[in-house]
C-alpha cells in the first residue's frame, strides 16, 4: 500500500517468488529515488535537509549544499524565460533566427 | 496538463539505451513521470539478470524509431510535444551523476513504480533535455519500458 508519508511505491512481480513490494522517497535537491527497507527511516536512505526539510540522497547530502530541485528548474529554464520576457523568442531575432 | 502513455522496446543493450523522453526542440513543455513499467519482453523465459536506470539526459540521441505518446484521455486531442525515441542507434547524452533511479531485475519478473502526486520525476522545459531508460547490465533479450507522463 502507498504509505502518505512516503514519496512513491514499487512492486516486483516475479512468477518463481513472491510479490516484493518497496516504498520510496525522493530527494528534495535531485529527484533521485532511494528505496527503503521496513523500519527504515528516510534519513536511514542519505540524509535530510533541515532547510527544505525534506529528506536527500546520499550524494546530496554530502555535497552538504542546499539548492532545491525547484531552483535547478529555474536555472535550466531560465534562459527560455528570460528571453520570452524580453520578446526575443518566435520574434526572429532571438536564438536560431536566421 | 494531459497525461500521456507510451511504451518504448529494444533488444536490451549495455551501451545503448531502451528509449528516451526528451522534451522538444521548440515549443517545449515540462513534464512529469509518475508510473513506469518495465521488464523484459522475450517469448521465452530466461534467468538473465538486468540493471536499469533512469538517467538524465541532454540530447535525444539517435533513436530508431518514435513511438507516439497516446493521450489517456480520450478528451485531449492535443498531441504530445514531449519526444519519444526507442531502440537508439547513438545514445542520449547522460548528464553525470544524475542517475535517478536504479534497480536490479531477473529477466522473469516485471518491476512497476508509482509515484506520489507532487514527487514524480520533472523534467525542464529546456530543448531536448529528458530521461534516458537504459539496462547497462542486461542480457541480449527483448525488453520493454512503458511510461506514463503529465505534460505540463
Amino acid at each position: 500500500m502507498l504509505s502518505s508519508r512516503t514519496h512513491g511505491y514499487a512492486i516486483i512481480t516475479d512468477p518463481d517468488a513472491p510479490v516484493r513490494e518497496f516504498d520510496s522517497v525522493m530527494c528534495c535537491h535531485c529527484q533521485r529515488i532511494t528505496l527503503i527497507k521496513p523500519g527504515q527511516s528516510a534519513a536511514d536512505c542519505g540524509g535530510f535537509c533541515r532547510l527544505c526539510f525534506a529528506p536527500t540522497c546520499g550524494l546530496c547530502a554530502d555535497a552538504g549544499v542546499c539548492v532545491p530541485f525547484e531552483a535547478k528548474l529555474e536555472r535550466a529554464e531560465g534562459r527560455r524565460v528570460f528571453l520570452r520576457g524580453v520578446e526575443l523568442l518566435g520574434s526572429g531575432l532571438g536564438p536560431g533566427a536566421g | 496538463m494531459a497525461n500521456f502513455s507510451v511504451s518504448m522496446t529494444r533488444t536490451a543493450s549495455t551501451t545503448l539505451s531502451v528509449g528516451s523522453l526528451t522534451a522538444a526542440a521548440s515549443a517545449m513543455r515540462r513534464y512529469k513521470l509518475s508510473d513506469w513499467v518495465y521488464g523484459a519482453a522475450e517469448g521465452t523465459v530466461g534467468d538473465g539478470v538486468f540493471e536499469w536506470e533512469i538517467q538524465r539526459c541532454t540530447t535525444a540521441g539517435t533513436a530508431g524509431t518514435n513511438p507516439t505518446p497516446a493521450s489517456i484521455d480520450p478528451g485531449d486531442t492535443a498531441a504530445a510535444t514531449t519526444v519519444c525515441g526507442q531502440a537508439h542507434s547513438a545514445n542520449p547524452t547522460l548528464t553525470a551523476n544524475q542517475v535517478l533511479y536504479a534497480a536490479g531485475l531477473n529477466q522473469r519478473a516485471t518491476y512497476r513504480y508509482v509515484a506520489q502526486p507532487g514527487k514524480e520525476l520533472i523534467v525542464p522545459a529546456t530543448a531536448l533535455n529528458g530521461l534516458a531508460f537504459t539496462t547497462p547490465i542486461s542480457s541480449a533479450v527483448a525488453c520493454r519500458f512503458q511510461a506514463l507522463f503529465e505534460e505540463q
